[in-house]
């Protein structure tokens, strides 16, 4: 091959190379609110499998508690319901996928936890759900916490809500029940319902998205005995997101929103405590 | 002739092994229709047959909006990783067969390597580690096709390697005497043998590279079992229907590319005849077929 035909390739190659990179980059934001001002789209974190949370139908729509949280405050950051990628996250992957920036904001039943803390910034908490126990709408047996003493319990794959009954205080209430493995918590219910287990135990808003879908099949106790304060996840530091996600929160208490949506998605559930005035934010 | 020569290789039953037999043969049935007489009964005290458990299945809008973009996925991603698969085995395999020292320990360093890493470790840090290197957000397909394509490709190199020396030495050195460079030997001789011997571990990883596709849940991918077994169910309540639904469509995927793996082979292997012995893929993957 000649010198100057191989310069020729040489030279495509670089032009190709370079117009793909010009080409190729979007416009990079300093936060999230800032793209939710520029770009006016964001890419939401949320539960695909999660009934009256997250929950992905068969026309390709998200709906849910969170999904609708995320909409309002969506919303108050500048991007319409239309503008917003939605991104199944599970609980193994929400901290990975805010770090890579695969979503922008995560609402996903969302613990904050300490050691999350340290890997991402929380907004919030936009509710606060409380750990509880549910069991066959037909059983008399089971009234309190206490009454799981001997009882099967559902003990779901990557979930530790099993330990806050079975293991000893200050963690645990330490409650001797027989632990019967589930891969999900909807194997969990399955389970219950064809009375293999005796009670599932895990946040109420979970437990309340499987009892209205169950119509009476199911109750929760009423019993609370955690606190699960569900935060908005963002990349760390992004402290002018957090604000701004805090203050969306803020107005849609104030406005009777959130009332209304805990009231649309989990009114139907017997024996839940639905949330009257904002919960105290973490701070950002 | 034939009856003759059946004889010879084992004795005929007599009137009491007959009945012996057909006395036996009765007890496993009627175990079999009592154990699927209590699944049944099980199930349908448990209402696992009510209709309205089933009639999403019925409806053209589940399938078209979960199942088959869940098939969809679940068959790109295999598909890929498995040609990657088969194109990494090779050059790995024969690589670990190499006389070169300087290929032979590497490849053998790669495959052990990958090997021994869960799939599901695999795709979580494909994502990861490219963000974490390169600063590039991988989409989950890729990192699915490259965790399945390392693992699958690991253990198809000790397939290929194991098939290679399963062809009688005789062969490779009846190929020397005629004048044969050792890359004739291998593609005119040893390799058209060694895929018959190789196929049915082929085969088989090509069905567990199908499975653990699965396994892409781990970055959200939209697979087969995440729309039809996590999503769906929680649509409609249904989880055992959907589990028995999409075991179903498990089972004809996995049947369909046998045969279709089956029928590839036997069409190019035609009239070729092997000495070489079937490479079983508990030997090469030390009793394990899986990556989890």
């Amino acid at each position: 091959m000649q010198p100057r035909r191989i310069g020729a390739l040489v030279a495509v190659a670089a032009l190709t190379a370079s117009l793909a990179a010009c080409g190729g980059g979007e416009t990079t934001y300093a936060s999230v609110v800032d793209k939710a001002k520029g770009a006016k789209k964001l890419v939401i974190g949320v539960k695909f499998d999660q009934p009256a949370l997250g929950l992905k139908k068969q026309d390709g729509t998200v709906e849910g508690f969170d999904v609708d949280v995320a909409k309002y405050v969506a919303k108050e950051l500048g991007v319409p319901e239309n503008a917003i990628t939605w991104k199944e996250t599970i609980s193994k992957n929400r901290e990975p996928f805010i770090q890579q920036g695969q979503v922008d904001l995560v609402f996903a039943t969302y613990s904050i936890l300490p050691e999350r803390k340290e890997k991402v910034t929380f907004g919030g908490p936009y509710i606060v759900a409380h750990q509880d126990i549910m069991v066959r709408g037909d059983d008399a047996a089971i009234t309190k916490v206490e009454d799981l003493k001997d009882k099967r319990i559902c003990q779901a794959s990557g979930s530790n809500s099993y330990k806050r009954i079975t293991d000893p205080p200050p963690n645990g209430k330490d409650i001797k029940s027989q632990l019967v493995p589930a891969g999900t918590y909807a194997e969990c219910v399955e389970r219950l319902k064809g009375k293999t287990l005796d009670a599932v135990t895990t946040d109420d808003l979970i437990l309340a998205g499987f009892a209205g879908q169950g119509g009476g099949t199911f109750k929760i106790l009423g019993t609370p005995f955690t606190d699960e304060k569900y935060g908005v996840g963002m990349k760390k530091d992004d402290k002018a997101t957090c604000n701004a996600v805090n203050a969306a929160i803020t107005k849609m208490y104030q406005d009777g929103t959130a009332q209304s949506l805990a009231k649309k998605w989990f009114g139907s559930a017997q024996g839940l405590q639905l949330p009257t005035a904002a919960p105290a934010f973490e701070g950002c | 002739m034939s009856s003759s020569a059946t004889a010879v290789l084992f004795d005929a039953p007599g009137p009491r092994a007959r009945l012996r037999n057909n006395i036996l043969t009765l007890v496993g049935v009627i175990i079999i229709l009592g154990v699927a007489y209590f699944v049944w009964a099980r199930f349908s005290e448990a209402g696992q047959f009510d209709s309205k458990l089933w009639t999403p299945f019925l409806d053209p809008g589940v399938w078209q909006g979960m199942i088959l973009p869940g098939l969809v996925g679940t068959l790109s991603a295999a598909a890929l990783s498995i040609v990657l698969a088969l194109l990494c085995g090779a050059v790995f395999g024969l690589g670990r067969l190499s006389d070169h020292w300087w290929i032979r320990w590497p490849s053998g360093v790669v495959v052990e390597f990958f090997r021994a890493i869960p799939v599901l470790l695999m795709i979580f840090f494909a994502q990861a580690g490219a963000f974490e290197l390169f600063g590039y957000t991988m989409p989950a397909f890729t990192a699915v096709v490259i965790g399945l394509t390392l693992y699958n490709g690991s253990v198809l190199a000790e397939v290929f390697k194991a098939g290679i020396l399963a062809v009688p030495k005789g062969q490779s050195e009846a190929a020397y005497s005629l004048g044969l460079r050792k890359g004739g030997v291998l593609r005119l001789i040893l390799l058209p043998q060694a895929v018959t011997a190789m196929m049915p571990a082929i085969v088989s990883q090509m069905v567990v590279a199908l499975k653990d596709s699965a396994l892409g849940y781990i970055i959200s991918y939209e697979d087969l079992l995440n729309t039809g077994f996590r999503q769906l169910p929680n649509n409609f309540g249904n989880l055992v229907p959907a589990a028995i639904v999409i075991s179903l469509v498990y089972i004809v995927l996995n049947l369909a590319l046998t045969y279709l793996a089956t029928a590839l082979e036997r069409r190019s292997r035609r009239s070729r005849k092997s000495t070489a012995k079937p490479v079983s893929l508990a030997a090469v993957t030390g009793g394990t077929s899986t990556g989890e």
